[in-house]
């Protein structure tokens, strides 16, 4: 087709896409990072005060900023670890193709169509600590002295937090490291099976590395995931991000800076850090994985 | 291949444990949350595992008639389906342009869109309120329409381009033979071609508007507006005793996704896995 006739038609077509993404998103990004060196507090059209890197510092001197890297790193690592070991192990298991796998797939997707909202609320009320699903199990069968306020608890609540961010998304990545281990030709597994190997050794040392591109691709999923995890948190904290910023992440001391404490400029300085934060971490997660991935 | 005989020995059993495990470890607490939104309250704290002595539907009722969750699943309603309706036109025709045709500008275009993949929406939450403000966008429907489309935009095109690519040029080359126009051959024969695609993106895209929360929260302040999951937390705070009341609430949050989930569960599949393993 000649292209200077179509290239009317070629920017029509992207002109709605492109329009909408700049105004709506772009042009919000660029703001945010501009909102970063003024002090503003409110949308009602206040001052706008120039402060350079007062924000930033403010930021890096607050000690919740500091909790809530803290439950970053933790949520990343524990987050990380257990949905892509649990995924890999369940998507193994179900490429075996035993009698059911079906159901159990549809089973373990289920979870991540279903609004965080809801199911948060769901685990709010099971992981209660008078009337809960959990305690009251646990009482019944004797073992009452594990129960606790498995929210509120400084000790377990912000893991109790990722494990059930695990609990949504697993299946999510299960079904895309399915997908990889069933490409994987047959002819693998049965050269394997007459060397007279194991089923673990055949796991270890053939499904693992020929996976190890999409584990890759789920581990940069799994932190983009995490990175803006907001609305688990909020509900499963009342809004509160945990008694004392216990369970404070980043994006929800964005929330809580920019629309319940008024500190716009200190908002959006966090948002900045934030994306670059993100940005970067993508980009090292993306070249360092890649780079194995090439090397096996 | 599936094994004619099912060998039984402990390996099997041991692996079907293990998904058994896994399944009750999905499937309780949802099946828990079912049975409790029939139960009355004193049913609930004295008989938590239990069945409910006797069934009642007393908690959905009030939620429509009391609580007039109705008005909130409608919201929700329109705006997912708008949203997927604007989102997979204006995806589409991006695509079918960044996939099919070689212009300057093309890698620029695609990787300027690639850089809303990496931003968090609550980077932007702030200016996105200050655009609402300014043209009275706070309470609207339409406006929190175009808005959850402008996020996705980059995800649809991304994945909509890769499959647009896959098409055979045949196809498009037969069609300018046989006269037709740019246009035509987009509407006749390259969107029939991605209706798979489509299809399970349309779903995703449906569900991530249903479960959006941060957005909805930020932008609809009347209770008249709300979507069904700001209204969630409402009630939460509300009804914060009322167990059985939450679960109804819980229950009717997800039965619409449930519902389109266990009919098109192939598709939506279908779409994740073939776009995570090729992408």
């Amino acid at each position: 087709m000649k292209s200077k006739q179509n290239f009317k038609n070629i920017i029509l077509y992207l002109l709605p896409a492109l329009l909408l993404y700049s105004i709506f998103e772009l042009y919000p990004m660029i703001q945010a990072v501009f909102l970063s060196f003024y002090k503003w507090n409110g949308i009602g059209g206040a001052n706008l005060k120039f402060v350079g890197f007062n924000n930033f510092i403010s930021i890096f001197q607050d000690k919740v900023f500091w909790m809530s890297i803290k439950n970053l790193g933790i949520f990343l690592v524990l987050g990380i670890v257990s949905v892509i070991t649990i995924s890999f192990f369940l998507a193994y298991l179900l490429s075996l193709e035993l009698k059911g796998t079906k159901f159990f797939k549809v089973t373990f997707f289920l979870p991540v169509v279903l609004s965080v909202t809801a199911v948060s609320l769901m685990w709010k009320m099971i992981l209660d600590n008078n009337y809960g699903l959990l305690n009251t199990l646990l009482t019944n069968i004797g073992l009452g002295n594990l129960a606790r306020a498995w929210l509120t608890d400084p000790s377990v609540c912000f893991i109790v937090i990722v494990l059930i961010n695990s609990w949504i998304f697993i299946g999510y990545y299960t079904i895309i490291m399915l997908a990889q281990i069933i490409s994987i030709p047959k002819e693998i597994f049965e050269s394997l099976n007459m060397d007279g190997a194991g089923e673990f050794t055949t796991i270890f040392k053939a499904v693992l590395p020929l996976s190890w591109d999409v584990i890759g691709i789920c581990i940069v999923l799994v932190t983009a995931n995490i990175m803006k995890a907001f609305d688990l948190v909020y509900v499963l904290t009342s809004g509160s991000f945990g008694p004392s910023d216990i369970n404070q992440i980043p994006v929800g001391l964005i929330y809580y800076k920019s629309f319940i404490s008024d500190q716009f400029g200190q908002g959006s300085a966090l948002s900045t850090i934030v994306m670059i934060l993100g940005i970067s971490l993508s980009a090292v997660m993306y070249f360092k994985i890649f780079q194995k991935a090439d090397n096996n | 291949m599936k094994s004619l005989r099912v060998r039984l020995n402990y390996t099997t059993i041991i692996k079907y444990f293990l998904l058994l495990v896994w399944t009750i470890i999905t499937l309780y607490p949802l099946i828990f949350t079912v049975v409790s939104s029939l139960k009355t309250q004193n049913d609930m704290f004295s008989n938590l595992f239990g069945l409910p002595k006797a069934i009642i539907f007393d908690n959905y009722i009030k939620l429509f008639t009391q609580i007039k969750m109705g008005r909130n699943i409608i919201n929700s309603l329109i705006v997912s389906t708008c949203t997927v309706a604007l989102q997979m036109t204006i995806s589409s025709a991006a695509a079918f342009v960044l996939a099919r045709f070689n212009f300057r500008i093309k890698t620029g275009v695609r990787v300027f869109f690639m850089f809303g993949l990496l931003v968090p929406i609550q980077s932007v939450m702030v200016p996105v309120a200050m655009i609402a403000k300014q043209v009275n966008g706070y309470n609207s429907l339409l406006f929190l329409t175009v808005i959850y489309t402008a996020f996705q935009l980059p995800y649809y095109i991304f994945i909509l381009t890769g499959f647009m690519k896959n098409i055979p040029k045949e196809i498009e080359e037969s069609a300018v033979i046989d006269g037709a126009s740019f246009h035509r051959v987009f509407i006749n024969f390259i969107v029939p071609l991605s209706i798979p695609s489509i299809a399970s993106l349309s779903i995703l895209s449906f569900f991530s508007a249903w479960n959006e929360l941060l957005l909805a929260l930020i932008l609809l302040k009347k209770d008249t507006t709300r979507t069904v999951s700001v209204a969630l937390l409402t009630f939460a705070g509300d009804m914060f005793a009322d167990y059985p009341g939450l679960c109804a609430a819980v229950v009717v949050t997800v039965i619409p996704t449930v519902i389109i989930y266990i009919l098109l569960q192939k598709n939506i599949v279908q779409g994740i896995a073939a776009g995570a393993v090729k992408g």
